[in-house]
């Protein structure tokens, strides 16, 4: 039986849904000290004084620091992603002088549980001097410098320009101008951060339990800040429960738990709760576009302009990988022989921009999926028929869309596109109402489909190391470390597969760096592509190694042994015969451990198009956006576990869909106060509001990894918002809304409604 | 997230209850429900020195009609859940099941309580819009005293109340709603369970002829309290059709002013309260001419 494409329920969910999952919250070894912080109460000031000594006199309070004492590791953050275009700014992990955002560390209490801990933060007196807080990136670039000894707010500009860029407008029939937002995104695992550190000080050795997508590069990052060698640290993800790339790096926390466990010589736990997710985790989306779109009157396009701001908040820890990834996800899976980007990533006091499920490919996606949409109004074409013409033909493709990223100019494989669409305009029944109003009681429904490319995998490398168990069961760690994706599931059946073994003969190890030498981690949808192909490789040498073996068993010929079903006997004499447990028996009296490790290195990005479409009804009394049916097509390379495909393409609808109708964190403008940092009025879509999602799959496997497999983690949150925005706008044409501004709320329809419609922005 | 130290005491009699209110005053805190009130402590936003937990004080739990005086008297300590399937609400203040049902999620109505809700006094509260609307009364001790107050003297602006620092709510009570009335409550709410942008609440009560009698209307999350519309109500009176109630729902604007906030602008929470009237006395007329056709 073949295991890849077989829709098998996840070996983890019996665990966690029991309640026996192990996170860090609990995970508490005796003498655990309770870390709290003390957070900036101001978006933007001078520190003029710090007090610790009241908070140090609480009973069971262990010591109270500010950076001067903890002058080891007051040093900046090594920078998360190096690039030239780059002028980096990295926190230290007490701020120092000067506070660039609300929740900023300042300074940190460590007690004998976290209650205290929590008692003693107010202790502490912090004079603040406010300073102007820069809240917008557009007039901020130009704002004195947020950061001490820079010249500019400006991080970086990205420049893309393929063909003629700009100037091909001039040959356009037609070109149509658009102003985008996207708000500000809180990405809110259910878990919020966490780290507990223990210190063995006669080893001299760290252990780390952090709920991390990247164990290897955990420790690489606190090796630096600790000046540790990475040999005696070691990393241990356990359970996680979710990350969308807020967790690939470490945090101020981070730093400073293992820095106290280390001094304090006791176990450092430092458990984030949901206020601190608000106000101390990487946050995402929040750009500015000003697009531009030129076709000729059949609907070809010409070219496509776009000038964006990122708000980056205060620092850059992880570079301009979301700034970045916009401009190159803009293209998305259509023939735009003439484009240009110039994005600027400016910083402001604000917390930290980092990836979120999508990193940048949301962002790109909506601004080309709402430039298709109104230039089909403003040709007077269907808004479907515009992407007909424009996506990418079987015989176009691969494809070079002439943009370089990642090292590689970008290669889009075969696909057929058009059929792709297709099968949700058909599901969707998109044809037979396209011209009709439709009206049900107060409801007004209305129909969007937006398409999208998604880019996966394509940097690094990941590790597979398989080893023979004693019970004759194989395992296999990888760096690639899991926080709820079913990782043991999936490699499990690649492993079962290319072993010729039963499933439940693999056991999947992920998210040790005592398990594996190195590894890079799980992040912008690349496991299965890396870490499945790596697993792919390591069954080829691991099969080897032991036949290897068992040769020397038999005092046979490698080649004329057989591997049948977990065992392996010789060729035509089937009495001569082991089974994995027995090897390993055998391994074990000859004290040699039957192991095999490999690596796959990438040779570029997976791209996979996909196509969503959504009926939307909304309520012409209250202006409220209800979604009714929610269509999916895309292309998951070759699938693993369809299972599992499926939940990661809902879950990245979803939150698309919070992203297009709900989510945003509301930051004063004057102050730089955010307004809604709780549940109470951050509102995360709830499964009341999903509709029931239809999903089907197309598999064209991709060419740049052996097995065939694409990422398919951030296909889903890339097209839903801009999706939602056409199905309003259609439902509500009679009114003349337009929806380029996230989130679309029912109080903007209301006022867009009230005042006439939304301002023309078209010119010809 | 985690509350600052309080003592915690659970008395197991209302007087024991009182006589610890009475020695401290504002800086205890009662816990019935714990709804509103957990979440403040552990946000700190509440840090009461005291917290007395009354979740164990017999009679306070009881719905009981008094047909002597007409009315109704729900104890303090009745949980939302109970309110939506109480067959005497059902029949005599079907106004309380129907707001009950719109209270948050299913975990929230199985432990809030009446007087928690209306103790807390939330702007969009649906308990404290119903018993406005129903023009009821709070029973109302002290270690020493008791008093009754009317629902329109008991809010006095955002989260606050008429109550001394040394007193509890330990009923609610409501006139028992005519024969021949229809309630409804209407609210607008972005999610299920969110806090309501906009509520209203009618009970309508219909003539032999199919007139209205007597109308209540009131609306919610507009103001800093719940909001009696005396004008709709006078306008509504004699009406019979849809169209004269829209005209009458419009007058809801003459009662509010409300606020702007990050959910919606003011225009917005105005727009909505006038349509939510609207539906609710569409709604409750309706149910109205049914409990006609029913008598």
């Amino acid at each position: 039986m073949a295991y890849i494409g077989q829709r098998m329920t996840r070996v983890e969910d019996e665990r966690l849904v029991t309640g026996q999952g192990q996170y860090v919250s609990d995970i508490t070894p005796s003498g655990t000290l309770h870390l709290a912080v003390v957070r900036s109460l101001h978006a933007h000031a001078r520190i003029t004084h710090l007090d610790l000594s009241s908070a140090q006199c609480l009973d069971g309070v262990i010591g109270v620091y500010g950076p001067d004492d903890v002058l080891p590791i007051m040093k900046p953050f090594p920078p998360g992603m190096v690039d030239a275009r780059l002028q980096a700014r990295m926190p230290t992990p007490l701020a120092t002088g000067r506070v660039h955002y609300v929740g900023e560390p300042v300074a940190v209490v460590v007690a004998l549980s976290r209650y205290i801990a929590e008692d003693a933060v107010r202790l502490v007196e912090v004079n603040y001097e406010p300073l102007p807080a820069v809240t917008d990136p557009v007039a901020g670039e130009y704002a004195d410098p947020i950061h001490d000894g820079a010249d500019s707010n400006l991080a970086a500009e990205i420049a893309y320009r393929v063909g003629a860029g700009a100037d091909a407008l001039k040959d356009a029939d037609l070109v149509v101008q658009t102003s985008l937002r996207l708000g500000r995104v809180v990405g809110h695992p259910m878990e919020p951060r966490g780290i507990v550190a223990i210190y063995d000080s006669e080893q001299q050795n760290l252990s780390v339990y952090a709920g991390t997508q990247g164990v290897h590069g955990f420790r690489k990052s606190l090796a630096d800040m600790l000046g540790l060698s990475e040999s005696r640290i070691r990393v241990v993800a356990p359970d996680t429960g979710g990350g969308f790339g807020l967790k690939t790096r470490i945090y101020p926390e981070d730093v400073l738990a293992a820095y106290l466990a280390m001094r304090l010589n006791r176990p450092v736990k430092w458990q984030g709760d949901r206020y601190e997710e608000f106000i101390s985790t990487n946050q995402e989306r929040d750009q500015w576009h000003r697009a531009k779109i030129g076709v000729k009157r059949d609907g070809r396009i010409v070219a496509v302009v776009d000038e964006y701001y990122q708000d980056q908040g205060a620092y850059t820890p992880s570079g301009i990988i979301v700034a970045d990834t916009t401009a190159v996800s803009i293209m998305g899976p259509y023939r735009v022989p003439n484009f240009e980007a110039v994005g600027k990533v400016v910083v402001t006091n604000k917390v930290p921009v980092g990836p979120y499920r999508g990193a940048g490919r949301p962002q790109g996606t909506f601004v080309m999926e709402r430039l298709m949409d109104h230039a089909a109004d403003a040709l007077g074409m269907d808004r479907v028929q515009i992407r007909r013409i424009n996506l990418l033909t079987p015989d176009q493709l691969p494809y070079q869309n002439g943009i370089s990223s990642r090292g590689a100019l970008m290669t889009l494989p075969y696909g057929e596109y058009q059929k792709t669409m297709e099968q949700v305009v058909d599901a969707i029944q998109y044809e037979q109402y396209r011209d009709t109003v439709r009206c049900e009681g107060d409801w007004r429904l209305g129909i969007g489909i937006a398409n999208y490319l998604e880019m996966s995998g394509g940097v690094g490398f990941e590790g597979a190391k398989m080893r023979l168990l004693s019970d004759g069961r194989v395992q296999i760690a990888t760096g690639a470390s899991g926080q709820g994706q079913g990782h043991r599931t999936a490699i499990g059946q690649v492993a079962a597969d290319r072993l010729g073994l039963p499933f439940e003969q693999i056991v999947v190890v992920e998210g040790d760096t005592a398990a594996i030498e190195r590894g890079i981690g799980t992040f912008g949808s690349r496991t299965m592509i890396m870490a499945g192909n790596a697993t792919t490789q390591a069954a080829k040498g691991f099969r080897q190694r032991l036949l290897a073996f068992a040769a020397d068993l038999f005092e046979a010929s490698p080649e004329d042994l057989m591997w049948q079903h977990g065992t392996i006997s010789v060729s035509g004499v089937p009495a001569r015969a082991l089974s994995l447990a027995q090897i390993a028996e055998e391994a074990l009296t000859r004290q040699q451990e039957l192991e095999y490790e490999a690596y796959f290195d990438a040779s570029g990005p997976a791209f996979g198009m996909g196509t969503h479409g959504v009926e939307v009804a909304v309520n012409t009394k209250t202006w409220e956006v209800k979604i009714r049916q929610y269509r999916i097509c895309h292309d998951g390379g070759v699938i693993v576990n369809p299972l599992l495909v499926e939940g990661q393409t809902i879950g990245g609808t979803v939150q698309g869909l919070g992203t297009a109708l709900f989510e945003a964190l509301i930051i004063d403008p004057d102050s730089g106060q955010p307004q809604n940092a709780s549940f109470l009025d951050y509102l995360l879509p709830g499964a009341g509001e999903m509709p029931d999602f239809m999903i089907t799959e197309v598999e064209y496997p991709d060419p740049t990894n052996p097995e065939g497999f694409k990422g398919v983690a951030e296909g889903g949150v890339m097209p839903p918002m801009a999706a939602v925005c056409a199905a309003i706008e259609d439902a509500l044409k009679e009114w003349h809304v337009r929806a380029d501004v996230l989130p679309i709320t029912p109080n903007d329809i209301f006022l867009q409604v009230t005042r006439g419609g939304a301002h023309e922005t078209r010119s010809i | 997230m985690k509350p600052a130290a309080f003592e915690y005491v659970c008395p197991d009699t209302l007087e024991e209850a009182l006589s610890y209110l009475d020695l401290w005053g504002d800086s205890a805190k009662i816990l019935a429900g714990g709804q509103s009130l957990v979440p403040l402590l552990n946000m700190r936003l509440a840090q009461p020195q005291y917290i007395i937990d009354i979740n164990r004080l017999p009679g306070l739990s009881g719905i009981t009609r008094h047909p002597d005086t007409r009315t109704v008297e729900i104890g303090a300590l009745v949980r939302h859940h109970q309110l939506i399937s109480n067959p005497i609400l059902l029949a005599h203040a079907s106004l309380l099941s129907e707001a009950a049902r719109y209270i948050g999620h299913i975990a929230i109505r199985s432990r809030g309580t009446i007087g928690g809700s209306i103790a807390h006094a939330d702007p969009s509260g649906e308990l404290p819009l119903a018993v406005t609307a129903l023009r009821g009364h709070l029973k109302v001790r002290s270690r020493h005293s008791q008093r009754t107050i009317p629902i329109e003297d008991f809010f006095g602006g955002y989260y606050m109340t008429a109550l001394e620092p040394n007193e509890l709510i330990y009923a609610v009570e409501v006139l028992e709603s005519p024969i021949r009335t229809g309630c409804a409550v209407k609210e607008f709410q972005r999610r299920h369970g969110d806090f309501a942008l906009a509520s209203a609440a009618a009970a309508i009560t219909v003539d032999e002829s199919g007139a209205v009698l007597q109308a209540r209307v009131a609306v919610g999350g507009v103001a800093p309290n719940a909001v009696t519309c005396s004008k709709v109500e006078e306008a509504l009176c004699g009406q019979t059709n849809n169209n004269q109630f829209s005209l009458a729902a419009e007058l809801v604007a003459q009662h509010i002013d409300p606020p702007e906030d990050i959910q919606a602008s003011a225009d917005y929470r105005r727009h909505l309260a006038i349509a939510l009237a609207a539906e609710a006395i569409d709604s409750a007329y309706e149910r109205a001419l049914w409990a006609k056709e029913e008598a």
